[in-house]
C-alpha cells in the first residue's frame, strides 16, 4: 500500500531537509543529486495519508492603518493588503470597506495609499459610468488584492523578494 | 485625500462609501499610465493560464525571464483588467523545484517499481517507457494502455495525443480531467441542440438586465467576468442579480439576492419556473412551435458508480448497492410522478442513461404540474433557519425574473450544475427554462455554461480528446465520422478503433482492475483530483502499473509515478486555448523551460518516433469491440492498407501521423514569429512548425461543419486577440444559431438549431419510448422533463453534513502552479474546514482547531472557519482541494453523472469530528 510504503525515518529526513530551507531541486541543484524520495516531491513532506496540520495562521499586520506597504511582485503588480481584512468583508452592492479609505484619487505617497487613476476609468478608458467612485469592474477589490499570513513559503520561487 | 479615522475605521457606515467622490472625472489619458513602456522589458500579448474566462495579458520579458504580466487593455474579454492568479502568470514559471531532468524509479541501475527516483537522460527516459508500453500492449492489446489529459493542453498538444492515441496506437483510451470539469455540459449542448458550446457570449452580460448565477462563485473563481457583472449592475439599478447557491460565498455578497438551497434541489427549482411559465402564459409559443420540440428519458438510470465487487470496504458497499436498485424518497417520487415512493425502483436504464425520445407538450405540462412553490420549497429550502414564507417569496420572485418577457436574462453556472450526479438533466433544464420563454440565442439572452479551465473548450472539446470523441464533435462510434477522420488524417480503413475508450475516471477503475498497466499523465494532476482517491493511489503502486507523469512541478501524481518527464510552461512554448465564449487565442513562445524540461507537443512527437506501422497497425485485440465491419473483439491488420497508401511498415507514428509531406511544407523559420524562439523544433531538430502545421491540419476537421477557425497567422495579427468560431468569411460569430449573426443558418428561419447529432428520435411516454418510425427534428432545439432526483448518499444520524468541495480565489486546482507563488500562498496557505458556527460548538469545536473530516471512504485533518470568506448553513461544511496536505478527494464520493460521467465533487455525506491528538506531523 502505498500509504505504508515510506518509513518514518525518511519523513524526519525528508522534514529535517525542508526546515532547512534548501529544496531537493532548484533550476540547476540536480546534477548528480543521486535518488530522491517520494517524500522530496510532496510539499507537505508526508506520505500522503499522513494527515499533517500546521499551526493555525493568521492575516498578517495589524488594523488597517498600522502597517508598512508590502513590496510588490514585480512592478506593476496590484500591491497586496498590509493588514487585516476581518470584519471589513464582505463587499457588497452597497458597501465597501476598502474605499472607505482608499477610494479617492491622491498621490501615491499618501497615507493610506490611493487607489491609482487607472481604478477611475471603466474598462474603454472613459471616466467610471457607475455611480460608484471606484469602476465597476474593479469595485470587489479582494479580487487582484488580497491579505497575506505570516505562513512560510513551502518552497522557494525565483522571483521572490 | 481624508484621512481614515483607524479607530473608527470599522464601523465606519456603507452610506459613507456610497456618497464619497461623485462626480469625479479622470481623463481617458491615465490609462496610459499602466501601459508605459518599462526599459529593457520586451511585451507580447498571451492568454492567461487559469480559468477559462481567457483573460487577455501582456507579457514582459527581460532576456529569458518573464518578468512582469499586465492585463491586455485591447483584450474584450478582460479589457485590461487581472485577477490576483492572473497577475501570478510570471512567477508559476520560477518555483525553486521546477522539475528539470527526466526522473526514473531505479534501483541498482534498472527500473525498479520499488526503487527511488533517479536523474536520466530523455533518451532513457523514453528507452523504459516504450519497453514499458510494448510489454503491456504485448499483454492487453491498445485497451491495455491511456493517456490523461487536461483542459489546460494547448489545442495543438491535445491534437497530438489524440491522434496518436486514436489514429496511431488505435486506443481510445484518452481523456482529459475536463470528465471532471464540463462534460455534464457538453453532454446536455448535445443532447439539447445536437452540437457543442454555447450560443451566446460574454457580450450577453452587457446585455442583460438579469443575471441568475446557479450554484456558481463566479465572484472567485471567474472574477473578470464577474467584475464585468458587477459593472452592469453598479451601473444600472434595473439591473437584478440573483445568486442561488448552497452556502454564502463573495458572489452572494454582490448579488440582489442570495437563494440557499439545499444540494441537489435545483431540479426542482427549474421545474417549479417551467410550471409557473406555463401557468401565467409566459411561453414564447412562436418560438417553441418553430423551434422546439419536447423530450424525455429514463430516470432509472444509477449514479454512475462502478458496479461491481471489486476492491470495496464494507462502508463503501452501503452505497454503491444504490446502483442497482433504490427505494425513492418521497420526493423523487412525487417528482418522478411514481406515487409515495418507499418501494425500490431497480436501475434498469443504467448503461442507457442518454437515451431520450420525444413526449408532446400535454405529456410535458403533466410532468411539471407536481413542482408546485409549497411541494418545492419545503423540498429546497437550504437554511432550516430561514422562515419558509421568506424563501417561497425568493423562488416566486425568481420565477417572475424568468417569466417577464421585459427581461433579458443571462443563467451562469459551473461546477455546482455540472458537477452533480444529474449534472446533464439540470443543465438541460437551464435550456428548458430558456427555449419555453425564447430568451436563447439572442442578445442579453443566454444560458451560459462556464468552464474552468483556460481550453476546456478549445482542446478538449473541440479537438475531441475524450474516450469517444473525435475533433469537431464527432465520435468513434459512427462510421461516417471515423470515414472523415481517416480520410483527413489518410489512415488506411477501418484503422480506427470503433469502441469507445475508458473515461478517465474509468481508466482509474481499470488500472484498479489490471486492465490498463501503461498509462500517461499530461498537464493534470489526476490522482489528487479524482474523487475516492484512495483505491486510484493503490492502483498507481500495483506491481504491474507503469505510470508516466510529465508536469512542470512534483505534484501527488508524480509520487506515485514511476516516470516523471519535466514539462515547459504555457510562455516556455507556442500556443492556442479556446476559452468559455468560444474565443481562440494564440501565443508565442517567450523565454526558454529551464534544464531539460520540453513542451508536451515535443514530448508526444518525439515518443511516436518509437513505433512503426508493423508493431500498432496489425490485428488487435479489444475486449467487447461489436461494430458493423469488424470481427467481434478484434481490430483488423491495416498494414497492407497502409502500404497501399505509400507508407512502408517501418514507417514511423511520427513520420505517417505528424511529419506528413503537408505538415513539412510548414516550415520553420516562420516571419509570424517576429523573433521568437521555437524550442519543439528545436529538439525536434526540424525545420516545420509543428504548432502551426497540426492547427492547420485540426481546423480542417471544423470548416464547413460549423466549428470554422480562422488561419493560424490571422490569430497574431496586429488588433486581433482571438476570435469567436465560427469564423465565416473572416467574421467571427457572436450569437449562434441566430439568422442576424450566424452565417450557418438557413436563411428565412430566423433560428436554427442545426447541431446533427441525435435529431432521428422515436415518440413515447413519460416512461419509455413507444415501438413505431423515427421522427426527424432537425433544426429544432429539444426542451427536455427531466425530474427531481435525489442523490445517492445524503447525510443520515452517523454520516450527519453534506460535504461540498470547490477551489479558492487564490489556487488553481491542485495548486501544483500557484502554491509556489509567494503572494498565492501567504494568501489562503492550507486548507480549511469551512463550517457554520453552530455546527462547529455541537462538535464542541471552536475557531482554528483541528478536526477530522471523515466519509465511509476516508479522512482528513484540517482546520476549523467559522468567520472566513465562505458562510455555509448549518448541515454543510466546506472543504477546497488545492492542498496536497487535505487529501479531501480521499473522502469524497465517485458517484457521477450517468450520462456525461462526470464526478459529483459537491456532495457526500461526513462526519466532523475534534482532534484528539497532538499538533504537526512529526
Amino acid at each position: 500500500m502505498w500509504r505504508n510504503r515510506i518509513p518514518l525515518a525518511l519523513v524526519l529526513v525528508a522534514l529535517g531537509i525542508a526546515m532547512s530551507g534548501c529544496g531537493w531541486a532548484g533550476p540547476d541543484s540536480h546534477t548528480g543529486a543521486g535518488e530522491i524520495q517520494d517524500l522530496q516531491l510532496s510539499l507537505s513532506r508526508v506520505p500522503l495519508a499522513g494527515a499533517p496540520i500546521g499551526a493555525a495562521y493568521a492575516y498578517a499586520g495589524k488594523d488597517a492603518g498600522e502597517n508598512a506597504r508590502l513590496p510588490r511582485a514585480f512592478t506593476g503588480a496590484p500591491p497586496m493588503i498590509p493588514h487585516s481584512i476581518e470584519g471589513l468583508l464582505p463587499i457588497t452592492l452597497e458597501s465597501n470597506a476598502c474605499v472607505q479609505c482608499h477610494g479617492t484619487p491622491g498621490s501615491p505617497q499618501d497615507d493610506p495609499p490611493p487607489a491609482p487613476p487607472s481604478h477611475f476609468v471603466d474598462g474603454r478608458g472613459a471616466p467610471t459610468v457607475s455611480r460608484k467612485e471606484v469602476a465597476g469592474a474593479r469595485w470587489l477589490c479582494t479580487s487582484c488584492h488580497v491579505p497575506q499570513t505570516h505562513a512560510p513559503l513551502l518552497v522557494g520561487n525565483g522571483t521572490a523578494h | 485625500m481624508s484621512t481614515c479615522d483607524r479607530r473608527d475605521f470599522i464601523r465606519a457606515s456603507a452610506a459613507a462609501a456610497a456618497s464619497a467622490a461623485a462626480g469625479l472625472s479622470v481623463p481617458p489619458a491615465v490609462t496610459a499610465l499602466a501601459n508605459q513602456a518599462t526599459p529593457g522589458v520586451h511585451w507580447d500579448r498571451g492568454v492567461c493560464r487559469f480559468c477559462g474566462t481567457g483573460c487577455g495579458i501582456q507579457i514582459g520579458t527581460e532576456g529569458n525571464r518573464v518578468v512582469a504580466i499586465k492585463g491586455d487593455p485591447d483584450s474584450p474579454v478582460n479589457r485590461g483588467l487581472l485577477c490576483v492568479k492572473g497577475y501570478a502568470n510570471a512567477k508559476i514559471l520560477y518555483g525553486a523545484d521546477r522539475l528539470t531532468t527526466p526522473l526514473l524509479r531505479m534501483r541498482n541501475g534498472r527500473f525498479d517499481k520499488q526503487g527511488a527516483f533517479v536523474p536520466v537522460s530523455w533518451t532513457r527516459a523514453f528507452d523504459e517507457m516504450a519497453a514499458q508500453f510494448r510489454r503491456v500492449h504485448r499483454e492487453l492489446g491498445p485497451t491495455g494502455v491511456g493517456v490523461m489529459g487536461s483542459g489546460q493542453w494547448t489545442i495543438q498538444e491535445g491534437y497530438a495525443a489524440v491522434k496518436l492515441v486514436k489514429a496511431g496506437w488505435r486506443s481510445n483510451n484518452i481523456d482529459p480531467n475536463a470528465l471532471h470539469c464540463m462534460s455534464s455540459a457538453v453532454a446536455a449542448f448535445m443532447q439539447t441542440f445536437g452540437i457543442d458550446e454555447p450560443a451566446g457570449c460574454y457580450d450577453d452580460l452587457e446585455h442583460c438586465d438579469t443575471l441568475v448565477s446557479w450554484g456558481a462563485n463566479m465572484a472567485e473563481m471567474h472574477p473578470m467576468l464577474w467584475g464585468r457583472v458587477v459593472d452592469r449592475r453598479l451601473a444600472n439599478p434595473k439591473v437584478r442579480v440573483v445568486a442561488l447557491t448552497t452556502f454564502t460565498t463573495p458572489t452572494s455578497a454582490l448579488a440582489d439576492v442570495e437563494i440557499v438551497i439545499r444540494p441537489q434541489t435545483d431540479l426542482a427549482i427549474w421545474n417549479y419556473i417551467a410550471r409557473e411559465i406555463l401557468a401565467t402564459d409566459a411561453v414564447d409559443w412562436p418560438f417553441v412551435r418553430q423551434h422546439c420540440v419536447f423530450a424525455a428519458g429514463p430516470s432509472d438510470i444509477g449514479y454512475g458508480m462502478r458496479g461491481d465487487e471489486a476492491a470495496m470496504t464494507p462502508a463503501e458497499r452501503e452505497i454503491r448497492r444504490l446502483e442497482q436498485e433504490r427505494p425513492l424518497t418521497r420526493e423523487e417520487a412525487i417528482g418522478q410522478g411514481r406515487g409515495r415512493g418507499a418501494e425500490p425502483v431497480a436501475q434498469l436504464s443504467r448503461g442507457r442513461a442518454g437515451d431520450h425520445w420525444l413526449i408532446t407538450l400535454e405529456q410535458f405540462r403533466e410532468a411539471v404540474r407536481p413542482y408546485t412553490l409549497d411541494f418545492v420549497s419545503r423540498l429546497a429550502r437550504g437554511n432550516r433557519d430561514e422562515p419558509i414564507e421568506q424563501f417561497q417569496r425568493k423562488l416566486s420572485n425568481l420565477a417572475a425574473l424568468y417569466a417577464d418577457r421585459a427581461r433579458n436574462i443571462v443563467s451562469c453556472w459551473t461546477m455546482g450544475f455540472n458537477q452533480h450526479t444529474r449534472g446533464t438533466w439540470v443543465n438541460e433544464q437551464a435550456y428548458m427554462v430558456h427555449l419555453l420563454t425564447g430568451k436563447y440565442a439572442r442578445p442579453g439572452n443566454s444560458a451560459f455554461s462556464l468552464t474552468g479551465q483556460p481550453s476546456a473548450c478549445g482542446t478538449t472539446r473541440e479537438v475531441g480528446t475524450f474516450a469517444h470523441r473525435l475533433p469537431a464533435d464527432m465520435v468513434v462510434n459512427d462510421p461516417a465520422h471515423r470515414a472523415r477522420a481517416e480520410t483527413i488524417w489518410r489512415l488506411p480503413d477501418g484503422a480506427i478503433n470503433p469502441k469507445p475508450g475508458s473515461s478517465l475516471p474509468q481508466m482509474m477503475r481499470d488500472l484498479e482492475d489490471g486492465r490498463l498497466k501503461w498509462l500517461w499523465v499530461q498537464v493534470t494532476n489526476p490522482f489528487q483530483s479524482t474523487a475516492n482517491a484512495t483505491h486510484w493511489l493503490d492502483a498507481a503502486r500495483r506491481a504491474d502499473t507503469f505510470l508516466v507523469v510529465s508536469d512542470a512541478y512534483p505534484s501527488v501524481s508524480c509520487q506515485v509515478a514511476d516516470l516523471i518527464l519535466p514539462s515547459a510552461m504555457i510562455f516556455e512554448k507556442w500556443g492556442a486555448y479556446g476559452n468559455t465564449e468560444r474565443r481562440t487565442q494564440l501565443w508565442r513562445q517567450q523565454v526558454h523551460a529551464p534544464g531539460e524540461a520540453r513542451p508536451d507537443l515535443w514530448q508526444t512527437l518525439e515518443f511516436s518516433k518509437r513505433f512503426t506501422l508493423a508493431e500498432v497497425w496489425g490485428a488487435q485485440p479489444v475486449p467487447g469491440l461489436s461494430a458493423k465491419g469488424f470481427a467481434e473483439g478484434r481490430l483488423p491488420d491495416v498494414v497492407d492498407a497502409a502500404r497501399a497508401l505509400g507508407y512502408s511498415p517501418t514507417a514511423t507514428l511520427y513520420d505517417v501521423l505528424f511529419a506528413t509531406p503537408a505538415n513539412r511544407r510548414v516550415a520553420w523559420p516562420d516571419p509570424i514569429a517576429a523573433g521568437a524562439g521555437n524550442d519543439t523544433v528545436r529538439h525536434l531538430g526540424t525545420d516545420w512548425f509543428p504548432e502551426k502545421a497540426l492547427f492547420e491540419e485540426y481546423a480542417a476537421f471544423g470548416r464547413g461543419h460549423g466549428h470554422d477557425l480562422a488561419p493560424f497567422d490571422s490569430y497574431l495579427a496586429e488588433g486581433v486577440r482571438g476570435l469567436r468560431w465560427p469564423v465565416v468569411n473572416g467574421q467571427e460569430t457572436r450569437w449562434r444559431f441566430n439568422e442576424a449573426h450566424d452565417p450557418y443558418v438557413r436563411p428565412g428561419t430566423g433560428f436554427d438549431f442545426y447541431g446533427p447529432a441525435m435529431k432521428t428520435l422515436p415518440r413515447g411516454d413519460m416512461r419509455a419510448p413507444a415501438p413505431g418510425p423515427l421522427t426527424a427534428v432537425a433544426g429544432k432545439a429539444k426542451i427536455f422533463f427531466r425530474p427531481y432526483a435525489a442523490p445517492p448518499e445524503v447525510p443520515d444520524g452517523t454520516w450527519d453534513l453534506w460535504l461540498s468541495t470547490g477551489r479558492v480565489l487564490e489556487h488553481w486546482h491542485s495548486g501544483t502552479m500557484t502554491r509556489r507563488v509567494p503572494e498565492l500562498h501567504r494568501a489562503m496557505p492550507a486548507a480549511l474546514l469551512y463550517m457554520h458556527p453552530q455546527d462547529a460548538s455541537h462538535r464542541k469545536l471552536a475557531r482554528h482547531d483541528a478536526a477530522w473530516v471523515e466519509s465511509r471512504r476516508g479522512r482528513v485533518r484540517l482546520r476549523v472557519e467559522t468567520e472566513g470568506r465562505y458562510t455555509p448553513p448549518p448541515g454543510l461544511v466546506y472543504v477546497p482541494w488545492f492542498d496536497e496536505g487535505v487529501l479531501i478527494n480521499a473522502v469524497t464520493l465517485d458517484a457521477a453523472c450517468p450520462i456525461s460521467g462526470q464526478t459529483d465533487f459537491k456532495k457526500c455525506a461526513v462526519k466532523v469530528y475534534r482532534d484528539q491528538g497532538g499538533t504537526g506531523v512529526a
